[in-house]
């Protein structure tokens, strides 16, 4: 009978102490509220960090090591020239309503994926040729993918496809990643609890994720949330501000680690209006397309001083379209340009540019004035434009500095073309150059300086269009490295984008996350969330 | 023949109606005049996500596509009305989600904000404008004074910022800008309350000063006074948007500048409808507290 | 008010307006001077308010926007008090239909969302339009949009008059309704018209300030008062590096100057 009664008080003490555990919470930013949580329709930052922490993906690319790794699927295989993929599936996976995932599942992902009704932005990288894709299943637990042509880089796609219930009444809520949406509150927060079946167990056997909450703050303004981790009110910060990182590593706080993890994949670029259709006159139009003209405006720029200035030191001067992080496609034999205003002077002299009076006049003597338009509202291009201004007036260039709202910018740049030169950031999510063919395509509407030429306009660009196709198709990485290393020579060369700078990554997370491993590539800080723990 | 005046009741009641037409009309007429704002807009029918380099040519016609609602302006507007006719808001193109929903998920903290923000503005300036009438002190009368000068001289997104800085929720900086206006017009109304023969024949009598200043100076102002709070409401309002965005607030202030920075055009027509509807409303009752008061003097 | 109030903010107008006049000879450096060896510095011998973020000289920045802000704003008010005359008058002396009208048509103007106007016309400016000429429209344009208020308050002043025993006396004397309006009307109106100029100056200075600071005023690299005050939105800013409040503290000063002013001249009249 006492046995029985210390057995119970026991038991009933043990449960309290269960219940009483305070539940572990992980509180980051998001910028926005996320437009949809279909995981195949994302395509937004907000939606994709939903789609990381809740979508289980056949392979993971591992973002500090930039390699696949398994995760749903314990293996794959690439064969065909890169036409065919071959997974093999973990077996007892359930998803997060209990139904269990197999080879139908993954069929039927690729099916909704590949859907033209869809129209999945994540589906654009695995289109490489007319045709469909099939799947077919080639054991109780794997399956193969055929796609009409080769797809270059096919294995690490696959990190941005979760996958979806064929079977499950609650269709993609169902998930297979380390958390479900719990809660959520319009324009405030979303609240993300751990998922009960997920898969993953730690090195002594725990199921995964070891924090039990995320709650995600939808805050826009990126000094809000710099003030709320400087007031410890959340954990992370992926993206601070230069200035505001600078504020953090001076106050020393002893709770934060604050982290400058180098060049980031994205570049700040300016580039002249090409586009044949836009109403721009003659003579503009003739400096534009002139390569020397570019070149000397591109030598012009002290980059230096933007990276000190603009950045205080936390951003590295842009060589090319690839920031040196990203080590499978930087070409190295490229250099950022030292700003020498000399050179350019010399390089417009021998177009037939020359100065007087301080203004600097093409051949028929029209004086040099361009205006050079960017988004408002952001400081960063309010500052570089202020840099660049009083660099070309050391040309005796007169800049006409215009920012407008970012969608009058985009119908300007896109649309209507009427503008003459524009400053604008290039985000780059993969490290793959598959993911840039839209930009580098002659025919493609993302090619900025000159978008939807039905035939090359010029020679290089001809170069370019070759180099970028037979890359995409070829299967060999070193083959793929050497033509695009070309493109990137090219790009130095002809400077139909000016690159400025890659500006560094700058994170500060609580010391009391653990197993915070910062990465360059997004999400840099919760990339391996389900293996952080918090300590209150 | 004799002309009869109509009488006080029925004067009020042909008021009340024509500013219930007023307010209908002006929400039909401000939904469109506004949707038609934004149609024609620089920007109009843009996304952002044109700019993904990942995008194909496909996939960007088909953004494109989906962002052309409202590009024939005439068939916008008679299946937003049809939709309204049948209860719906129709559908926002840049949050995916229909609009009354996020009407519905936002307006209690908008409503909550300027309902507190106006309970301390009103506090604070009957009880500052009262002492000041009561010329309890110099000091305290230039202090409120100065303290209703500089709120409304300090932009009100400053205030939305002030408010993130000293870490008080958003309602303190709409009590902020319509504090002044409460002020100034109570302490005006009980200045000239002061001068009015009921208020010197009691002073003459000996009516103790808070006597005097509660039932008969405050007292009598309180239709006008009714008036002008719902003029504030329209001002209180109209700070939200500032106040919102510095403060980040999830409310209808928030939403209204998402809508204006993305062209939605079913959303910006439904927040158009709502703001003429309350500045129609706020000017509907004050005219009301008028006619109620002054009868057919108030009419004109 | 203390006599000292009024001629202190007499005197702080009188320097505003030297500001706006003599700012290229008062300020040190020119607004986009870019001092690359110190940004962000704190106040010195050299920069008396230290230098902005990329390194301009802020007391010359405060300087120039003064100039713009002061200078610009009685535009948008001119423009804003003629309509509003205009309006106000015809709405005074018309019909009580076309009254009506009238009046609703300002309450519905002031209910819609015309950020969508400054927008668009900042965006369909030509490119190469000079900065000045850019902040110039937007200050007509917010003086085409401030009417409404004024509006109303003419309206009512012309309808008192219309039931004046002055308006009365003119009729009897014979004078046609076309003359009364004409000629009788304008000096009835000229002092309300006077003080919505003067009223709506502050009101323009403001409105600007609030658009520049969620980036649809003056743009970079022209400083306005509301553009110098876009540091503000770091909050924590202003407890780091105090004197960036400096262009608010002018803002303010200025504004209850005006204020003062305004309140002497009509206790006077």
């Amino acid at each position: 009978m006492n046995l029985s009664k210390s057995l119970a008080s026991l038991l009933l003490t043990l449960g309290l102490c269960v219940s009483l555990r305070a539940e572990s919470v992980l509180r980051f930013c998001i910028r926005s509220e996320p437009r949809t949580l279909h995981p195949l329709l994302v395509d937004d930052d907000a939606s994709e960090t939903i789609r990381y922490l809740t979508g289980g993906v056949l392979v993971r690319l591992n973002r500090k090591t930039q390699e696949c790794e398994p995760a749903l699927a314990s293996s794959w295989r690439v064969a065909a020239n890169g036409r065919q993929i071959d997974f093999v599936l973990r077996q007892r996976v359930r998803f997060s309503d209990g139904s269990p995932f197999g080879p139908p599942d993954v069929a039927y992902t690729i099916q909704q994926l590949m859907s033209p009704e869809l129209h999945s932005p994540t589906a654009d990288s695995f289109r490489t040729g007319p045709g469909d894709v099939h799947t077919e299943q080639t054991g109780p637990d794997s399956i193969r993918v055929t796609f009409p042509q080769p797809v270059a880089g096919l294995a690490a796609l696959f990190d941005q496809v979760p996958m979806m219930s064929s079977r499950s009444p609650m269709k993609e809520k169902a998930v297979l990643g380390p958390y479900i949406i719990e809660d959520r509150k319009a324009g405030s927060f979303i609240l993300l609890h751990r998922n009960p079946n997920y898969w993953e167990r730690d090195a002594s056997g725990h199921q995964l994720p070891h924090i039990d909450t995320i709650r995600l703050e939808i805050q826009q303004s990126r000094d809000s949330e710099a003030l709320r981790m400087r007031r410890g009110d959340i954990d992370f910060v992926s993206n601070l501000d230069p200035d505001l990182f600078d504020h953090l590593v001076a106050e020393k706080k002893s709770d934060l680690t604050v982290n400058d993890l180098g060049a980031s994949l994205d570049s700040e670029l300016i580039w002249f209006n090409q586009t044949s259709t836009s109403h721009l006159p003659a003579s503009k139009r003739a400096w534009f397309t002139d390569a020397n003209f570019r070149r000397a405006v591109s030598i012009a720029i002290d980059r230096d001083e933007i990276c000190r200035i603009v950045y205080r030191g936390h951003a590295t001067p842009a060589a090319g379209p690839v920031s040196p992080s990203n080590h499978a496609w930087y070409n190295s034999h490229l250099d950022a340009q030292k700003s020498s205003i000399e050179v350019a002077k010399k390089l417009l002299a021998s177009g037939g540019f020359r100065e007087a009076d301080g203004k600097l006049l093409d051949r028929s003597g029209n004086p040099v004035e361009f205006s050079l338009i960017s988004n408002s509202g952001n400081r960063n291009h309010e500052r570089m434009l202020a840099i660049i201004q009083q660099d070309l007036q050391k040309l005796g260039i007169h800049l006409n500095v215009v920012t407008l709202d970012f969608a009058s910018l985009i119908e300007r740049i896109t649309r209507t073309y009427d503008y003459e030169a524009c400053l604008m950031s290039l985000t780059n999510v993969g490290i793959d150059p598959n993911e840039q063919m839209n930009v580098w395509l002659s025919s493609a509407g993302n090619h900025q300086w000159n978008p939807n030429q039905k035939t090359p306009a010029t020679p290089w660009e001809a170069r370019i269009d070759q180099l970028m196709t037979q890359q995409a198709a070829a299967s060999n990485p070193a083959v793929r490295k050497k033509l695009f290393d070309e493109v990137q020579m090219i790009v130095q060369e002809q400077h139909p984008f000016i690159y400025l700078v890659h500006p560094d990554v700058l994170a500060a997370y609580s010391k009391k996350v653990h197993n915070v491993n910062p990465a360059l590539l997004r999400p840099q800080l919760y990339w391996n969330v389900d293996k952080q723990e918090i300590t209150e | 023949m004799r002309i009869q005046a109509p009488s006080r009741s029925r004067l009020l009641r042909i008021v009340v109606i024509r500013q219930c037409a007023k307010v209908v009309l002006a929400v039909f007429l401000g939904g469109i005049a506004g949707a038609a704002l934004a149609r024609y807009s620089a920007g109009f029918g843009i996304d952002e996500r044109e700019m993904d380099a990942r995008r194909s040519s496909a996939s960007i016609e088909t953004i494109r596509h989906s962002r052309s609602e409202g590009a024939d302006f005439a068939v916008f507007c008679f299946g937003f009305l049809r939709g309204m006719a049948h209860g719906e808001l129709g559908y926002s193109t840049t949050l995916n989600r229909p609009v009354a929903d996020l009407i519905r998920e936002r307006i209690a903290v908008t409503v909550a904000e300027i309902c507190e923000g106006l309970a301390l503005a009103i506090v604070a300036s009957s009880v500052l404008a009262g002492l000041t009438a009561m010329r309890i002190s110099r000091v305290l009368g230039a202090v409120s004074e100065l303290v209703a000068s500089v709120s409304l001289c300090v932009p009100v997104a400053i205030l939305g910022y002030l408010c993130l800085l000293l870490r008080v929720a958003p309602f303190w900086a709409v009590a902020a800008c319509t504090f002044p206006h409460l002020f100034r017009y109570t302490a005006n109304l009980l200045d000239l309350a002061d001068r009015k023969n009921h208020v010197i024949a009691a002073r003459a009598r000996g009516v103790s000063r808070f006597r005097l200043h509660t039932m008969h100076r405050l007292l009598p102002c309180v239709p006008e006074l009714l008036a002008t709070l719902s003029l504030v409401v329209s001002i209180a309002f109209g700070s939200t948007i500032p106040i919102e965005f510095a403060t980040e607030t999830p409310g209808l202030g928030q939403l209204a500048w998402q809508a204006a920075s993305s062209r939605d055009l079913a959303l910006l027509c439904v927040l158009t409808m709502f703001t003429a509807a309350l500045v129609l409303s706020a000017s509907g009752v004050a005219e009301v507290s008028r006619v109620w008061y002054f009868g057919e003097r108030g009419a004109e | 008010m203390t006599k000292l109030t009024r001629r202190l903010a007499a005197a702080w107008l009188l320097v505003a307006l030297l500001v706006v006049v003599g700012a290229g000879q008062l300020a040190p450096h020119s607004y986009d001077r870019i001092f690359s060896e110190s940004p962000d510095a704190q106040p010195s011998k050299d920069h008396l308010l230290g230098t902005d973020a990329v390194s301009r000289d802020r007391f010359s920045r405060l300087i120039h926007g003064t100039r713009i802000s002061l200078g610009f704003a009685p535009l948008g008010a001119f423009l804003a008090t003629l309509v509003a005359g205009c309006i106000g008058a015809l709405s005074g002396l018309s019909k009580p239909w076309v009254d009506r009208t009238l009046m609703f048509s300002c309450e519905l103007f002031i209910s819609l969302p015309w950020m969508f106007l400054l927008i668009s016309a900042r965006s369909l400016m030509p490119l190469n339009t000079t900065p000045v000429a850019s902040v110039a429209i937007t200050f007509l344009l917010l003086g085409l949009l401030g009417w409404a208020g004024p509006a109303r308050i003419v309206r009512a002043r012309t309808r008192e008059w219309l039931n004046s025993d002055q308006y009365l006396f003119a009729r009897s004397l014979g004078i046609s309704r076309r003359r009364a309006f004409l000629i009788h009307l304008p000096p009835v109106l000229k002092p309300v018209l006077l003080a919505q100029f003067w009223i709506a100056i502050p009101v323009f200075i403001l409105g600007e300030a609030n658009l520049s600071l969620v980036g649809l005023g003056v743009s970079d690299p022209l400083p306005s008062w509301g553009a110098l005050l876009r540091d503000m939105n770091r909050p924590e800013a202003l407890l780091e590096t105090p004197w960036i409040i400096t262009p608010l503290l002018v803002l303010v000063a200025t504004l209850i100057a005006v204020q003062t002013v305004l309140r002497t001249t009509r206790s006077q009249t």
